[in-house]
Order: structure tokens, then C-alpha cells, then sequence
């Protein structure tokens, strides 16, 4: 799995692009009166370099974290959680895909699970080899989600977010996880 | 604008919430707050070594604010920095969360296909050819 | 403002202050559910949501302004919730519902809660643009940008509402009272 969205960012990788700012539609804010939870997070450069400095040095998750964002410019997450299903609609969704179109956007990945009832998109601007920003679009019958990260990111750092913040981690091939086992 | 125009705006005029009001809004805000505290960190908890010193000072920093007697400058720093770092742990738990479920779902599409080559070369199916 | 950027850096640092914002806004927000709900137990409760929602919210604010904007939107959109759960609760007749307290300065007080409890009558939407223009003082775009509704339809609302009200007041008080 995990050679597979390698490869797939790979492909994509070589793009030049120039930067795009995403909007928020004022329609995504309506929903808040609807959804019985939202999370805000809004963090600019300023406020990440910010977070970082309080990071304990002794604790390896803050520390894996405070990596983490060492370069981000900012991270912006919006949640909606709602009690009941059809709260919002593929229209209130529509105007962010679009201007991921752009051509400064590719889509790497797309799920639909039935499993977990949940659609995820995973958007990126890359600038070469690196990975420039990326945009998570994830949406289940209750729950509506948006994840935007400016700045450098790699594959690998999201992937290691599984098995710390209380995540499961995802079942790899064994010879992945025997590599990355290695690693270490 | 015109006469009616002014006795619309008149009556109309902002009111004063009921006495107290002010003081209601704060003390729930501050639970809010704790109740929040609370709730995040109860599930990283076997993650992360609080100190539970540096969170009652945290606590103690927002009942500060919200009584309206007001932080020294230093201490809303403190607080400003331990509230954005919630913040980027917050942010951080959901990417993850949702990143796994793209991950979890193209797993188990290259496991069926692995099965499938797999089958493909079995002794049995070698045989009977 | 029609949107949020995500990309935005703040140019100027905001650091707002929570009780500080409850103090300077409590009887904007208030006073908008009470006119929208006409139940000063109502208004309160909505009013309290709105400030709790603003503290939750308040990292996200990006200015003064848009923390107004904000408070008026979310206060509007709760009121009008509120209105649609209570819309088959039993009718109350105009002269009963829970009307203002306080008397209207430079003003007939009668005329004043005359026109309170007509305002109460008007539909919800109608009953928003009119306290959104009469209370708060926005202009017709403002109004048409907080309820995400056209321009036109805003200055609709208002002439029919204007109409309406000029209308059952005069039926009141006669003619003499315009």
C-alpha cells in the first residue's frame, strides 16, 4: 500500500505549480448552526512556530509533532459532526472541489468506503519532488471533514501519525513494515 | 428616513440582557473549557506525560481571564502557546484519522489483488495444466 | 464577508479577549434574539450559545469586524431555529408575549411596544431583514451578505414589512400617530 501512494504521488510529483490560496465558501459556515460539534482549527505560520516552542521536549509525540510542522506555513481543519444524516449536501461540498481543479491541484486519491461509510480525497501541489500542500476532503454521513496543510509534507509523516495520537495503525504488507521496523 | 422609520428604530433599541448575564456566560465558558481539557487529553492521556501542575496552572490561567481580573502579559503567552499546541495536536489526530482511512481502504484493495495473482500460480492450477 | 480563506496570514496579530467581547456585545446579540424570539428567557438562552460558540470559535476570529459579523449571523440563525422547534407551540396573543422591558427613549412607549409586538408577527425572514435594518443599522447588501439572500429579496422584505406595519400601527393609533 504504502509503495502504491508512492508511486502514485511520484507520478504527479514533477508538476511545477504556482500557489492558490483554497476559500472557504461562506456556505460551509452556515452549516456550524446545523452540526451539534465543529472544529476550527486555524493555525498560521506565527501560531505553529508558536506551538512548537511549548512542545515538550521530553514527550516523543510532541516532539514527532513539533517535526511535523517545523516548515508548514499553516494548517486549517474544519469539522462538522451532525446528529443525523442529509445535514448538508453535495452542493455545500462543490465549490472546494472546484477550485481543486485548478490546474495547481492534483488528486491523487480517492476512496469510497463502504466499510467505514466514509469518502476521502486526497489533493497535493507539489513543487518537484516535494510535496507543497495538501488538502484532505473526507465525508461520511455525519460527519464532514476538510484538512488544508501549506508547506512542505511527506507521505511517510501522515502515515506515522498511525500507531501515536491514538490511531490504529493500518495493516501494511509485512515487508514494509519489516523495512520500517529496520529503520528504527 | 422618515418619522416611522425613527419610531421602528426607537423601538427597536438594544436591550440590557438580564442582570447577570454576563457572569453566567463566563462561568459556563470556563466549564467549557475544563470540560474540553478534559475530553481531549483523557484520550491521549497513555500518549503523553501531562503534568498535571502545568495543566491546573492552564486551568487556573482561563478561570483568570474569564473572571476579568486579566493575565500578565507572560502568562497569556503561556497560554496562547499551550492552546495553539492543542490546537496543532488536534489538527494533527484528524489528519491522521482521515489519512488512515484512505490508507486502510487502498490496503485492502491491494491485499484482494495480491490473493488473486497469488491463486494464479498455485500448484493445484500448474498441475492441471 | 462572503468567505473564509483558508490560506490567510494574519498581516496585524488579533488577541481577543473573551470577556471583553462579552461585555461589548451582550446587548447587540441579546437584543436580536429577544426581537427575533420576543421571550427574554429565550433570547437569553440563544444569546448564551452564541458567546459560549464565540469562545470555542474565538482562534478563528480574524478582526473586530468579523467577529461582528459573526455574532449577528450565528445569533440570526439561532433565533430562527429556535422559531421553527417552538412554531406548534401554543399561540400567544400579541399583547402577551414577552415583549422588551425596557421603555424606548425619545418615543411614544406606547407606540414602541406597539410596534415590538408587530415586528414579532412578521415572518421570520421578513422579521430579520427588519431588525437587521432597523436595529443593527446595516444597509440592504449587508443584510443580503449576513443571511445569504439576494439584495433585491432583502429590499423586498423591507417594503412589504415597512408596508405592513405603517399599515396595523395606523389601524391602532389612526392616522394621527404617523
Amino acid at each position: 500500500m504504502k509503495r502504491l501512494l508512492f508511486l502514485v504521488i511520484s507520478l504527479v510529483l514533477p508538476t511545477i505549480v504556482s500557489a492558490q490560496e483554497i476559500r472557504l465558501p461562506a456556505n460551509l459556515e452556515k452549516l456550524s448552526a446545523k452540526a451539534v460539534e465543529v472544529v476550527e482549527v486555524n493555525l498560521d505560520q506565527r501560531m505553529l512556530q508558536l506551538a512548537a516552542r511549548f512542545m515538550d521536549p521530553k514527550d516523543p509525540d510532541e516532539q514527532q509533532a513539533k517535526k511535523i510542522i517545523a516548515n508548514l506555513k499553516s494548517v486549517y481543519v474544519r469539522s462538522f459532526e451532525f446528529d443525523k444524516a442529509g445535514q448538508y449536501s453535495e452542493a455545500d461540498v462543490a465549490e472546494i472541489r472546484a477550485q481543486l481543479q485548478a490546474p495547481a491541484w492534483n488528486r491523487i486519491v480517492g476512496v469510497r468506503s463502504k466499510r467505514e461509510h466514509e469518502n476521502a480525497e486526497v489533493y497535493i501541489k507539489s513543487n518537484g519532488d516535494q510535496i507543497t500542500s495538501l488538502v484532505i476532503v473526507a465525508a461520511d454521513p455525519n460527519e464532514l471533514t476538510f484538512v488544508s496543510i501549506d508547506g512542505p509534507i511527506r507521505p511517510e509523516d501522515l502515515t506515522g501519525l498511525g500507531g501515536q495520537f491514538h490511531i490504529p495503525e493500518v495493516e501494511m504488507d509485512h515487508k514494509a513494515k519489516s523495512e520500517k521496523g529496520a529503520a528504527k | 428616513m422618515t418619522r416611522f422609520e425613527d419610531q421602528l428604530r426607537a423601538a427597536l433599541q438594544h436591550e440590557e440582557p438580564p442582570a447577570g448575564f454576563a457572569d453566567r456566560v463566563l462561568a459556563r465558558a470556563a466549564e467549557q473549557d475544563e470540560r474540553r481539557e478534559r475530553s481531549l487529553w483523557f484520550q491521549f492521556r497513555n500518549m503523553f506525560a501531562v503534568h498535571r501542575l502545568r495543566w491546573a496552572a492552564a486551568a487556573v490561567a482561563i478561570v483568570v481571564v474569564a473572571s476579568g481580573v486579566g493575565l500578565r502579559v507572560e502568562e497569556q503567552r503561556r497560554a496562547e502557546g499551550e492552546a495553539a499546541k492543542r490546537q496543532v495536536m488536534l489538527a494533527l489526530r484528524i489528519t491522521g484519522e482521515k489519512w488512515q482511512v484512505v490508507a486502510k481502504e487502498i490496503s485492502g484493495k491491494t491485499d484482494t489483488r495480491t490473493d488473486q495473482s497469488d491463486r494464479n500460480t498455485h500448484p493445484d492450477r500448474e498441475n492441471q495444466e | 464577508m462572503s468567505s473564509t480563506s483558508l490560506g490567510q496570514v494574519a498581516e496585524v496579530e488579533f488577541f481577543p479577549d473573551f470577556p471583553t467581547l462579552l461585555r461589548q456585545h451582550q446587548r447587540m446579540v441579546f437584543s436580536i434574539a429577544l426581537h427575533l424570539v420576543s421571550d427574554r428567557m429565550a433570547a437569553e438562552e440563544i444569546a448564551q450559545d452564541v458567546f459560549l460558540k464565540l469562545h470555542q470559535n474565538l482562534f478563528s476570529m480574524k478582526s473586530a469586524a468579523h467577529i461582528e459579523f459573526w455574532l449577528r449571523r450565528v445569533t440570526v440563525h439561532r433565533a430562527i431555529d429556535y422559531g421553527r422547534k417552538h412554531r406548534n407551540d401554543p399561540d400567544v396573543a400579541l399583547d402577551e408575549l414577552q415583549m422588551p422591558a425596557t421603555e424606548a427613549q425619545n418615543s411614544d412607549p406606547f407606540i414602541a411596544r406597539r410596534l415590538q409586538a408587530l415586528v414579532a408577527s412578521l415572518p421570520e425572514k421578513a422579521r430579520a431583514v427588519v431588525v437587521l435594518r432597523y436595529q443593527e443599522d446595516l444597509m440592504p447588501e449587508e443584510i443580503a451578505e449576513l443571511l445569504e439572500m439576494p439584495v433585491g429579496t432583502v429590499k423586498s422584505h423591507l417594503q412589504r414589512s415597512l408596508a405592513m406595519l405603517r399599515e396595523k400601527l395606523g389601524r391602532t393609533l389612526g392616522e394621527a400617530a404617523l
